[in-house]
């Protein structure tokens, strides 16, 4: 009997604790306006970060011997829409390097443009649909090197930094 | 109840260490994210040609005066390459002697220089511009015929071989 | 003494085959490519190669009394194919007749007066001609003294 009350009482207890807390109440006898505030969460409905960035980069970029007559090029983009104060940094790996075809063949490349050298910055929390950039790959040495495939990677990285 | 768990804890370890691969081309999305291109040439032009070739330049005719000439005829034929790798260009002549002819007489010759008895190797897939042999042609009896104009065809073939 | 003439040769000069040095590329795998090596005929001087030579003694002694007195001259050549050289030998003025210096005559003909090789090549081929003189008409009537007269060589190639 003693332990069937307890367990009444407790959850009668909390019950009485389950009471939605009301910002403000309006009866007759209180005032007739009261002040609610209203906010945004930085999380969706799900809870998820609502801030997100996409950088997107070529799997591949293919270049045809000799090159192209009006320049190849690494075309890669971003979107953003970071919290206030934040943007995006990107940066490569390398200015240039050498591609190879894993003989003691190779073909010098050097890399310019955004985030080449020194690292890009957006300037922005938020971008205003794609924002689309373009390195330019130069190629060298075509005439001293027997045909192959000649490849070379290259690694982006993207920090969210402060503005 | 202790195999369950084993097997599960198994599970597990396996999901933690089966981590995608770094593929090139994916989207960075996260704070320190990273992500990779590869830059690759093709073996073909920007026309869509491919590019690997060679030329071997032959005269179309050797003219020899009367008597030959005090410094030596010679026979002049260049090449240039531009091969895959691993690759070289084999040249040879069908002969290595033969006789100058008219239809009635003839005029012995004999051929020296490299692609001559033994196929010429360039040992390179690449030159640096065009290489240009020599084939020296000695010719014998010129007193012993009448003058006229005596000839014979000799036959160069050009193969792709690879680097021994 | 010999004179040695050399003839010039009148061949009619063909006009120069002059083939064209163009290249023959060989591009392909296994490609193959011809290059004709010919003679040319001339020497490396540009000189037509194919020529002959005549070598006729500057003078022909005839003894007196002599009917018939033998000559040799001497051809040799490198033509084209199926030519040969042809000399023949006649008096220059044609009247057949030496004189001396008083204008007396002494008349003569001559045998074997053409000699025609029969190929294009021939080294130093010996050739001779006879100056005859009849005795009656001839040597009889005629005062001694020196007669002499010009003889003319005329060299041409012709069909061997």
């Amino acid at each position: 009997m003693k332990k069937v009350l307890s367990v009444a009482l407790a959850l009668t207890m909390m019950l009485l604790v389950c009471v939605p807390a009301f910002a403000a109440t309006i009866t007759q006898d209180s005032d007739k306006s009261a002040n609610v505030d209203v906010v945004t969460k930085t999380t969706d409905k799900d809870g998820n970060p609502a801030a997100s960035f996409t950088v997107t980069i070529p799997g591949t970029v293919e270049i045809p011997w000799y090159g192209t007559t009006g320049g190849d090029y690494l075309n890669w983009s971003y979107t953003s829409q970071l919290e206030i104060g934040k943007q995006l940094q990107i940066s490569l790996d390398k200015t240039g390097g050498a591609l190879t075809n894993g003989t003691a063949d190779s073909l010098a490349y050097t890399l310019s443009g955004d985030a080449v050298g020194t690292a890009f910055e957006t300037g922005e929390e938020v971008t205003e649909g794609t924002v689309y950039k373009q390195i330019e790959v130069a190629v060298s040495g075509w005439d001293d090197a027997a045909v192959a495939a000649y490849s070379d990677t290259v690694t982006f990285t993207v920090a969210v930094v402060d503005l | 109840m202790k195999k369950i768990l084993a097997v599960a804890l198994a599970l597990v370890m396996m999901l933690a260490v089966c981590v995608p691969a770094f593929a090139f081309g994916e989207d960075i999305s996260t704070n320190g994210g990273q992500s990779q291109t590869q830059l690759q040439t093709l073996t073909t032009d920007e026309e869509g040609n491919p590019v690997a070739g060679f030329t071997v330049s032959i005269p179309a005719a050797v003219e020899i005066p009367w008597g030959g000439t005090s410094t030596g005829d010679f026979l002049n034929w260049s090449y240039t390459s531009k091969l895959e790798t691993g690759k070289q260009l084999s040249i040879s002549v069908d002969k290595t002697s033969g006789n100058l002819t008219n239809g009635t007489d003839n005029l012995p010759y004999t051929l020296t220089g490299d692609a001559v008895g033994t196929a010429f190797l360039t040992g390179e897939e690449v030159t640096e511009g065009t290489v240009s042999k020599q084939i020296a042609i000695a010719v014998t009896g010129w007193g012993d015929v009448p003058v006229d104009a005596y000839s014979d065809t000799v036959t160069f073939t050009v193969d792709v071989v690879d680097i021994v | 003494m010999k004179k040695i003439l050399a003839v010039a040769l009148s061949l009619v000069m063909l006009l120069a085959v002059s083939v064209p040095a163009f290249a023959v590329d060989i591009a392909k795998d296994g490609g193959t490519g011809e290059a004709l090596v010919k003679t040319s005929t001339q020497n490396e001087d540009g000189e037509e190669a194919a020529g002959f030579t005549v070598s006729i003694p500057a003078e022909n002694i005839i003894p007196w009394d002599s009917t018939e007195t033998d000559f040799t001259y001497h051809i040799t050549s490198q033509l084209a194919p199926a030519k040969a050289v042809s000399v023949e030998v006649k008096d220059a003025d044609e009247v057949n007749q030496m004189t001396d210096v008083n204008g007396l005559t002494l008349p003569y003909w001559i045998t074997n007066a053409t000699a025609t090789m029969t190929g294009p090549i021939v080294t130093d081929q010996a050739c001779i001609f006879t100056i005859n003189v009849d005795s009656t008409d001839g040597w009889d009537k005629a005062p001694v003294s020196e007669y002499s007269d010009t003889l003319l060589f005329t060299a041409s190639i012709v069909d061997a």
